[in-house]
């Protein structure tokens, strides 16, 4: 498991991140959303050891970051963002001169990383050199190398950006299939892709952890009304007259018609408006034709969250996953 | 130190680096400049002396081992792999040493090219073996020397150009200071000459072996990997 307390890294004058407490479960997904440049790579970083904490504490698998980064580099396998990879090396050459630093005996990484090259289905490259791959093959080989030690935990650094929309499907399965024996910490700016992939996200903003939980709890945490979809049997003008006029709304708005003689709107409220419309819908005999709450996706969740800071670059929607 | 991790690395830059031309055109543009000041003192003077193929070798090596040795570190910081090295579970000093040793394996290789002069005088006649060996031990030493200060300049940067002119630059600068001891007088001059290269390379030549020379060069040699290991373990430390 992850567990970090107070986290802080800091660049000169530039905090980069503050006071990051978080902890990732064995077996779990945990999305690190954030804009570009929110402290999303710095943050990883620190876990992995390949920058220096400035303050506070990292434990990865029971190892301080700090105190024994050689235990915690055992343990865990890192992608980083841009996937550096040694390109004068064959593919093989490449994993199996990891498997060599990682310590792992000739015999025991000759079945370590045919594992991993059936694993990422690199069977087909396998002969060739790194330089020669096509961007879906060297993100792969990139995971490979991450897992070839089979780690308890997994950091990756947008595992999927630049990549094409069936790439990124490939490695979203490979994380899925990694995930029931691994700790996994993931940044992505993709948000589909964090919902798809996660069990829980941590939200992070200008370095700052503004939000954590799953993407229902994150739901319940944003401030504010809720919407309601609510469609009666009745005429559009005096229904627009009658829901303007019922104080439980805080607005309300007309959405749709989709059946003849039926009128759909979206209203707003700050506490639940459903016996409020019913009663509505008896006293003027308006048939009730459906009413449902409307969950806020996790773009509204999001920029709800991070809608305090102006300086945020905006955040990619991606392709839905 | 974990020597197996060491080797590791050296299998790996040696591979890197035959796939590239470079160690080809160093191996070429050794044994011809070598073969070249060999023969025509040859010719000229009618005397095979090994003496004409060492003596031009530091001069050579000034630029031969800073070119070898500037892509070690330096493409590793510029291709971003040094962040998969560095979140590797291996020490800074497995890292320099498997570096090193893969620069001091092209040296050998290039010395034991020019092997083939004393070689055809043993076929010939009867050379003293003593001053071959010891020169060629010389050879190796000052190789080596040359090529930590070249591996300590290729920590400094990510630019292989930049490496190539400050490792030159600090060899030709070990190489510059034996000659100018004869020009000052005194404790200075005596001091210059003990700091340069050359007085102790050349005592290799006469075929004297002087553990003074001897600690003078891995001291050169500790003092570059040393410097390397600050700088590397400060590079993680950003």
């Amino acid at each position: 498991m992850i567990e970090a307390k107070d986290l802080t890294k800091k660049f000169g004058d530039f905090t980069a991140v503050k006071d990051a407490t978080f902890s990732v479960q064995p077996g779990e997904v945990v999305g690190l959303l954030g804009p570009n440049g929110a402290g999303k790579t710095t943050t990883l970083r620190m876990l992995t050891g390949y920058i220096p904490v400035s303050s506070g504490s990292a434990v990865l698998a029971g190892y301080s970051v700090q105190d024994h980064s050689l235990e915690v580099r055992r343990r865990v396998g890192y992608l980083s963002e841009l996937n550096p990879l040694y390109d004068q090396l064959g593919v093989w050459e490449c994993l199996q001169f990891v498997a060599e630093l990682r310590g792992i005996d000739p015999v025991t990484a000759r079945r370590k990383i045919r594992d991993v090259v059936g694993m990422c289905a690199l069977q087909d490259v396998v002969s060739r050199d790194v330089s020669t791959l096509s961007k879906g093959y060297r993100q792969r080989l990139g995971l490979a190398v991450a897992i070839v030690h089979d780690p308890d935990i997994l950091i990756l650094d947008e595992p999927t950006s630049a990549l094409d929309p069936l790439q990124q499907k490939d490695i979203r399965d490979l994380v899925m299939m990694l995930k029931a024996h691994k700790t996994i910490l993931l940044s992505t700016h993709i948000l589909p892709e964090a919902q798809a992939l996660c069990d829980r996200l941590l939200i992070i903003h200008r370095g700052r952890i503004v939000a954590q939980g799953t993407v229902d709890e994150l739901r319940t945490q944003i401030s504010g009304a809720r919407s309601y979809y609510v469609r009666f049997k009745g005429e559009r003008s005096g229904l627009e007259r009658e829901l303007g006029a019922l104080p439980v709304l805080t607005s309300s708005r007309w959405e749709d018609e989709v059946e003849s003689g039926c009128a759909g709107f979206v209203v707003q409220s700050e506490n639940d408006p459903r016996e409020a419309l019913f009663e509505l819908a008896v006293t003027r005999r308006w048939p009730l034709m459906e009413l449902r709450p409307l969950s806020a996706s996790l773009d509204d969740i999001f920029r709800e969250i991070t809608s305090s800071s102006p300086s945020s670059e905006g955040i990619s929607t991606g392709t839905p996953g | 130190m974990d020597l197996r991790i060491a080797l590791a690395i050296a299998r790996k830059e040696l591979r890197e680096v035959f796939n590239s031309p470079t160690p080809y055109v160093f191996f070429v543009v050794v044994t011809l400049l070598s073969g070249w000041f060999y023969v025509t003192s040859l010719f000229v003077t009618g005397q095979a002396a090994l003496d004409d193929l060492f003596s031009p070798l530091p001069l050579l090596f000034v630029f031969f081992l800073p070119a070898i040795t500037m892509r070690l570190f330096a493409e590793e910081i510029k291709m971003g792999t040094f962040e998969v090295l560095a979140t590797l579970p291996v020490r800074e000093t497995d890292i320099i040493v498997g570096k090193y040793l893969a620069a001091l394996a092209l040296l050998a290789s290039a010395l034991a090219l020019t092997a083939v002069h004393p070689a055809l005088l043993l076929v010939l006649g009867r050379p003293q073996a003593g001053p071959v060996l010891t020169g060629y031990l010389g050879s190796f030493l000052l190789g080596a020397a040359f090529g930590a200060a070249g591996l300590f300049s290729s920590t400094l940067t990510r630019n292989q150009v930049v490496s190539f002119i400050v490792g030159f630059l600090i060899c030709f600068g070990l190489f510059l200071i034996g000659k100018t001891s004869q020009y000052v007088p005194g404790l200075t001059g005596s001091l210059l000459a003990f700091s340069g290269v050359d007085a102790h390379y050349e005592m290799f030549l006469k075929g004297v072996v002087d553990t003074r020379d001897i600690v003078y060069f891995l001291s050169v040699i500790g003092m570059f990997l040393a410097a390397a290991y600050a700088v590397v373990s400060g590079r993680r430390w950003r």
